[in-house]
């Protein structure tokens, strides 16, 4: 019996478009739920997919439940109302295959606020980016843990050489609750006023709501837009330097892409002794201090944009979902 | 006598002679236990044990068991509910918290929990089980004027720290040493439990066996569990159980199966319902709601009788299935009435609706039909 395909995220952390296009491309029925871009309750459409045979695929936080939620991201309930997590979601749908996938580089299985690690042998396939076999030590038996890349990346771009004379700089905006909280729209847009220069490309994640902040970067500073809805790898890969406001998984993907990255440090959302910390695993990575708004030093980005360094991660394997899928 | 005393007398006279360790909380959640797949239990309850859940089931464990003792008697991962009547057990979860994590990982993925009042605190056994990784855990309440699963925890910390739904304020006081059980699950439990009633009117009550009793009064009661949003399009829902009841006949008393309930409160659903005014036969009858109460089909069933306490016991079994254009209904398992309607607006929520203590609905069963699946 063909089993249907169902998936489940919200917004950037529904990573799971461009597997869903390829499955559908090889004749599998696709059910995604987005719940950024689901308008109503889905429990009794789980409940009638219930019925059939169903493979579950999600790249959502395992137990990231709107309750959990209401203490961790209390926003989340007003953007998304209808959401439903993973550990809500499986005991209605009763999967008869069930696969995890990260939808983030830099804490794969969770950040240490939410205790996600201990779910994740509730899945029967966790698809691990790499060292699956670390990964499968710690999860026992039951749960088979894949080798399979990285799912955002899952096509090459050809790379320019030489380089341009004038490197292509991306910035990409991740720590921004805090930021429009603590400053306002205005107040975070002229925080990074000083980086904010003509050769710098601004690039946010597809949330609701940021659109204000795009706005307000065109009134206030000379940086260019890039539309939110880009593909975050494939803009990596045409980046000669990749920037970030805060420690996020856009760097350990950049860096795993081999492109010289740039992390602000300063003592927002952290403070900067556990930014360090959390991305010790990533030497490569150049921190440049932002506890006065410094701008960058002449020729630092050119400097920077010469060490580009070998990829590190292989692109997603789509064929091992589909034979996960149909086992 | 009436079926609630008969009832009650089997619990506290016959099945248990001395009434002592769990079997007073026990038997005020019977459904509960009467599910789990695998009941884990001391030597000091087994016998009592034996005479209240399937042999089958009872796994009787040593004083001071280890939790890989207990796992390779299950080598087999399922996603199980597998209860724990056993103190030594319990205080063996809560000393390692490694061991309800392995419990979890290697059986079960939920856990129902007899806590007698010389274990740890709620607190203690709730953050425990959080930090080994069950994501929900739920007090079964006993006492049906409360809602079923209030006293919900989830969490999502390392240390097991977490937020307590607390619903009924009046109880939220309890002794902390009052035994209670409580249900932990690694998965969420509010959206999925087919235990969660939803309850309208005032909450009917529940006899010492798990089956659903009413108030001796004139109210009528409402209970219903599933989505009132509508199914698919020409989708079906099959409900049944078995009804029960003492020969004395009870002017106004009913029991009702109810099901395509959309609400709001006591409107809109379909009804099938059971009363008892003759000598050899009950009455059976469809009614339908939309706004107003019409009644669809009436005729007279014949019962079954079998002794129990010296007291006659009668039964139907029933089970109405609501298809897109028409309901059947079935009597014992046969086809006694063929109902042609008007587009039926179809919905998975079910339930009984009763008045007076007459009745007692036991085996309460759902199952949705997908337009293909016909059982004529």
């Amino acid at each position: 019996m063909k089993r249907t395909i169902v998936t489940s995220g919200v917004d950037s952390e529904y990573v799971l478009g461009g597997l869903c296009e390829h499955l559908r491309s090889r004749g599998h029925e696709v059910i995604e739920f987005d719940f950024g871009k689901t308008t109503s309750c889905i429990e009794s459409m789980l409940k009638t997919l219930s019925r059939q045979q169903v493979a579950y695929i999600t790249s959502a936080h395992v137990t990231l439940s709107l309750r959990v939620a209401d203490r961790l991201v209390p926003d989340l309930r007003r953007l998304y109302p209808n959401y439903l997590a993973p550990v809500e979601i499986m005991p209605i749908l009763k999967p008869a295959v069930s696969v995890f996938v990260p939808h983030d580089l830099l804490t794969p299985y969770g950040d240490s606020n939410l205790n996600e690690f201990l779910y994740l042998d509730l899945f029967d396939h966790v698809l691990a980016t790499n060292n699956a076999d670390q990964l499968q030590c710690r999860l026992g038996t039951h749960t088979k843990v894949h080798d399979a890349g990285w799912i955002k990346y899952y096509h090459e771009i050809p790379v320019d050489e030489p380089l341009p004379s004038a490197p292509r700089v991306t910035l990409f905006l991740s720590m921004i609750g805090h930021m429009r909280a603590r400053y306002g729209v205005a107040g975070f847009v002229d925080y990074l006023k000083p980086i904010l220069t003509e050769r710098v490309q601004v690039k946010l994640p597809g949330w609701k709501g940021i659109e204000e902040i795009e706005r307000e970067i065109l009134n206030q500073t000379a940086a260019s837009i890039v539309p939110a809805s880009t593909n975050s790898i494939d803009l990596i890969q045409e980046s000669d330097v990749v920037i970030c406001n805060t420690i996020s998984s856009i760097l350990a993907e950049s860096i795993l892409l081999g492109k010289p990255s740039v992390s602000l440090l300063d003592n927002e959302g952290y403070v900067a002794d556990v930014k360090r910390t959390k991305m010790k695993e990533f030497p490569s990575l150049v921190w440049h201090p932002y506890f006065e708004r410094q701008p960058f030093p002449e020729g630092f980005l050119e400097e920077i944009a010469k060490a580009q360094r070998p990829k590190a991660i292989a692109p997603f394997d789509y064929g091992l979902v589909e034979t996960i899928v149909l086992c | 006598m009436n079926m609630n005393s008969v009832l009650h007398d089997e619990v506290l006279e016959t099945a248990v002679p001395s009434l002592n360790g769990p079997w007073n909380d026990v038997a005020g959640i019977w459904e509960f236990w009467n599910r789990c797949d695998t009941i884990l239990c001391n030597q000091q309850y087994f016998e009592q044990a034996s005479q209240h859940f399937d042999p089958s089931k009872l796994l009787m464990l040593r004083e001071r068991p280890t939790i890989w003792e207990i796992i390779h008697q299950n080598p087999d991962r399922k996603f199980d509910t597998v209860g724990v009547l056993s103190p030594a057990l319990l205080s063996l979860l809560l000393s390692q918290h490694t061991s309800a994590e392995i419990l979890g990982r290697y059986w079960c993925n939920q856990l129902l929990i007899w806590r007698d009042a010389d274990c740890p605190s709620v607190r203690e056994l709730r953050r425990g089980l959080h930090q080994a990784g069950y994501y929900e855990i739920a007090e079964v309440v006993p006492d049906a004027s409360a809602p079923l699963f209030d006293y919900s925890s989830v969490s999502h910390s390392a240390s097991g720290e977490y937020e307590l739904l607390v619903r009924s304020l009046e109880r939220a006081d309890r002794p902390a040493d009052e035994p209670r059980s409580l249900i932990a699950s690694r998965f969420g439990l509010a959206h999925a439990s087919s235990w969660n009633w939803n309850m309208p009117s005032e909450f009917m009550i529940k006899d010492n066996e798990g089956g659903i009793v009413s108030e001796r009064d004139d109210s009528i009661r409402l209970a219903l569990r599933g989505c009132v949003e509508p199914t698919t399009e020409g989708d079906g829902i099959r409900v049944g159980a078995k009804v029960e009841w003492e020969s004395n006949p009870m002017d106004g008393s009913f029991a009702g199966l109810v099901a395509a309930y959309s609400g709001p409160g006591d409107s809109n659903m379909i009804m099938l319902t059971i009363e008892a005014f003759e000598p050899e036969y009950a009455s059976l009858a469809i009614w339908e709601c939309q706004d107003q109460w019409r009644k669809s089909m009436t005729m007279s069933v014949p019962f079954r009788s079998s002794p129990r306490n010296s007291v006659s016991i009668h039964c139907v079994e029933v089970t109405m299935e609501i298809k897109e254009h028409f309901i059947d209904v079935f009597l014992f398992d046969s086809p006694v009435v063929r109902l042609y309607d008007r587009k039926i607006r179809g919905t998975s929520s079910y339930g009984v609706r009763m008045r007076g203590g007459q009745f007692v609905i036991r085996d309460l069963s759902c199952q949705l039909l997908p337009k293909s699946e016909s059982r004529t």
